[in-house]
């Protein structure tokens, strides 16, 4: 199937798609989202419902179209070029911060596909841009190699919740080794942050929820079995949920209390500090 | 001004007629925290007990704190808040707002508390009909310290006033950050200036190696508004739940918006933008502003210590040459106004005390801590604090009752100072007993003498034939502007 990108003027993850096509020896269309509008506008009226905006209404460029499949966001389309779906669970929405990438899981990369992942970073970072990278505590020996590499400006350690909810909110179980290694490299990284982050999961019921002060509590005591350092300098930081209000900032002042009793400097993150 | 070396100190005129007769709290300096009645006996001494301020609660308990932080490392940092019972038991604690690691001294939890906190219950922690602090529950407003980092304000580091509100438990269950919110505040260019280059900075006291940190705000009261007339007419800014402080180093007074945290209500930092503003003239390094609770004479309206002194930012001028602490005044005020027109209701100055503005103004001068109480007789109780001076004075201006702090610092600042005092009627400490109240009259100054010192009056007397006595208001060499 013929391969049609839409891409935007100094569009440095336009470029880095590009060249990664190019690199693999396949053709395809390339038309610019705004001054093309005879062939991006049909298109857009067929997949605005899959298609997503940011927070201030901007698109989300490269957007790859093979006939098949649409994926828009260079996280999402190199993840599928290199892996198909077996990378899905651990690229999201990478957002549009101008030279920044986001919302790339190293912990939920799957068995056998740590090299695609680690080649989509390669891409990523040779192309500009720098990436922020989210761990939660399990893989640590892959994300040992992506520090090792220097393909993440930023680490995330994201503390999912205590031990017993990591199947339902990872997706996977945390065992307390991975986290101690973890910790050791989020605290070894140039900029890593430790954040306990109370994001929306479903139960085994299957219902929306997320983790409540007292589980924040219980994950906090899961760090502290694991690292043993109870001044750990460690965040809380609540993440958006569809179905679920948003947590403000007073909202967390609960979630900090309990995480205190545990780990004594722990503070609420600001979202502007980020 | 001129101070006598020897002076008489405890009270010093009481009418106890005039008076609203009850126990006063004393922060006395490094001592604790003393309970006296109208004649100033010390009914109570809790004995080290610090006072940022003391309170006096029902049922004879009082707040304080058990410490200060080592000020090589902070400033004003109090360890806790605690409420004590008459026996000096511990009733309720806060520490858990920060984690501290000093050098020197154990790791440990300390609620960083400066200036003022509140309990549910009272608006501002004084007596008012049918608003009597909790005792056995509640939530507690604690001002307290925090460092932050904010470029509007200053490259430099920051020493921040943030509020908590803090549950019986001792947990935080609302917060809010100074330094969030200076972009309301409307500082003007000539002000942002001088902030910037110092904004406030001081090391740790008087300890010149101690970290450097701008003391930007300086937030020393902080109080709720409480029912009050303004809301019931619908006027949303004075929400009962609002929250009123005053900074210091900025001149400003405001009220926070307890759901948003936003400013809805504020005069200051600048007393030139109004007519209004510049009738109620510009008020310096205030302390204890705080609205008048429900029930009191004059309830619903803004009373403040005025102090006068140094304070503020903006331009350079010959008392401030680089714009810092560039408001000043040489003697205080008491001022009652009027919220919504701003309009002096009641004040005591220098010339309601009987002294000449300017000439000796500074008869009533506290340039730092200092705090006025409304009484329900209509009275006011007048801490003049950098002196230790107390008074309770009616709303025609009559001192009925003053008290002379007799306890001076040897540890701390060596000075009789007082930060602010608090009267409590007598229901509120049944343990002390019924309390005589004899009264002092003022002693006549002219013939008051130590023993050895000769009377008043000349031995002899020669009249001069061709003088032609005395002109009533004779001029001086500054005139008088009142």
């Amino acid at each position: 199937m013929p391969i049609t990108l839409y891409t935007g003027k100094n569009c440095a993850r336009c470029v880095i798609l590009k060249e990664y096509l190019a690199s693999r020896g396949q053709s395809f269309a390339a038309y610019d989202f705004q001054d093309d509008k005879d062939q991006f506008n049909p298109f857009y009226r067929a997949h605005r419902a899959a298609l997503h905006r940011d927070d201030e209404n901007r698109l989300e460029i490269p957007i790859y179209d093979d006939g098949v499949v649409v994926k828009q966001g260079i996280g999402e389309v190199l993840a599928y070029l290199l892996a198909g779906d077996a990378l899905a669970s651990c690229v999201g929405t990478t957002g549009v911060l101008h030279g920044w990438i986001s919302n790339l899981n190293v912990s939920a990369c799957p068995a056998g596909e740590e090299e695609h992942f680690l080649t989509m970073l390669r891409l990523l970072t040779k192309g500009g841009l720098q990436v922020i990278l989210d761990a939660d505590g399990r893989r640590p020996e892959l994300l040992e190699q992506v520090l090792k590499e220097g393909l993440a400006a930023r680490l995330m350690l994201n503390i999912l919740g205590p031990a017993e909810l990591y199947p339902a909110i990872a997706g996977g179980p945390l065992v307390p080794g991975d986290l101690k290694k973890s910790i050791a490299l989020a605290r070894s990284a140039k900029d890593g942050v430790i954040r306990i982050l109370v994001a929306p999961y479903r139960n085994s019921a299957g219902e929306l929820e997320r983790l409540t002060p007292v589980q924040a509590g219980a994950a906090a005591e899961f760090v502290f079995e694991a690292c043993a350092d109870r001044m750990l300098p460690v965040f809380i930081e609540a993440a958006s949920g569809e179905g679920l209000p948003d947590l403000r900032e007073q909202d967390l002042l609960p979630y900090r209390s309990k995480v205190r009793n545990t780990l004594v400097k722990a503070e609420i993150r600001k979202p502007e500090t980020h | 001004m001129g101070h006598p070396t020897i002076y008489p100190t405890g009270v010093t005129i009481y009418d106890p007629e005039k008076a609203w007769n009850g126990y006063t709290i004393v922060s006395a300096p490094d001592l604790g925290a003393i309970l006296i009645n109208m004649n100033g006996a010390e009914l109570r001494l809790w004995k080290d007990v610090h006072g940022f301020p003391n309170k006096i609660f029902p049922g004879g308990h009082i707040m304080g704190s058990t410490g200060t932080r080592n000020p090589k490392y902070a400033l004003q940092d109090q360890l806790d808040v605690v409420q004590l019972d008459w026996d000096g038991n511990i009733v309720w604690k806060f520490d858990k707002a920060e984690f501290i690691e000093d050098p020197g001294s154990p790791s440990r939890w300390m609620a960083r508390q400066h200036h003022d906190f509140q309990r549910e219950g009272s608006t501002v922690g004084y007596y008012a009909p049918g608003a009597e602090p909790k005792i056995n529950s509640g939530n507690t407003l604690v001002l307290s310290h925090k460092e932050v980092h904010c470029p509007y304000i200053s490259d430099k580091p920051l020493l921040d006033d943030v509020i908590y509100e803090v549950n019986w438990e001792g947990d935080i269950i609302w917060e809010w950050l100074c330094s969030d919110h200076v972009e309301e505040m409307g500082f003007t260019e000539a002000a942002r200036n001088a902030m910037c280059r110092d904004p406030n900075y001081r090391g740790g006291t008087l300890i010149e190696n101690a970290p450097g940190v701008g003391d930007w705000m300086h937030t020393n009261s902080m109080s709720t508004l409480g029912p009050n007339k303004w809301f019931d007419a619908g006027d949303a800014r004075f929400h009962p739940d609002n929250i009123i402080i005053d900074g210091r180093e900025t001149n400003i007074i405001c009220i926070i918006d307890k759901k948003t945290g936003k400013l809805v209500w504020k005069v200051g930092p600048d007393y030139d933008t109004s007519p209004e503003l510049k009738a109620l003239g510009w008020i310096i390094g205030q302390h204890h502003a705080h609205m008048i609770p429900r029930g009191l004479p004059g309830e619903g309206n803004i009373l403040v210590f005025d102090n006068g002194g140094w304070a503020g930012y903006g331009n350079p001028n010959p008392g401030a040459p680089k714009g810092v602490k560039a408001a000043q005044r040489d003697y205080s005020r008491v001022l009652e106004f009027d919220p919504v027109t701003l309009k002096i209701v009641w004040q005591y100055t220098p010339h309601e005390a009987g002294f000449l503005i300017p000439l000796d103004a500074s008869r009533f001068y506290s340039p730092f801590i200092s705090s006025a109480q409304r009484l329900p007789n209509g009275n006011t109780l007048i801490t003049e604090g950098s002196d230790g001076r107390l008074i309770e004075v009616t709303a025609e201006h009559e001192i009925v009752w003053e008290y002379i702090n007799p306890y001076r610092g040897k540890i701390s600042l060596p000075m009789h100072m007082v930060y602010r005092t608090y009267r409590a009627p007598y229901e509120w400490v049944p343990q002390a007993g019924k309390q005589k109240e004899v009264a002092i009259k003022p002693a006549d100054t002219a013939t008051f003498r130590m023993p050895g010192a000769a009377p008043l009056g000349p031995q002899s007397t020669v009249a001069v034939k061709g003088t032609i006595g005395y002109y009533s208001g004779a001029g001086h060499c500054v005139a008088a502007t009142e």
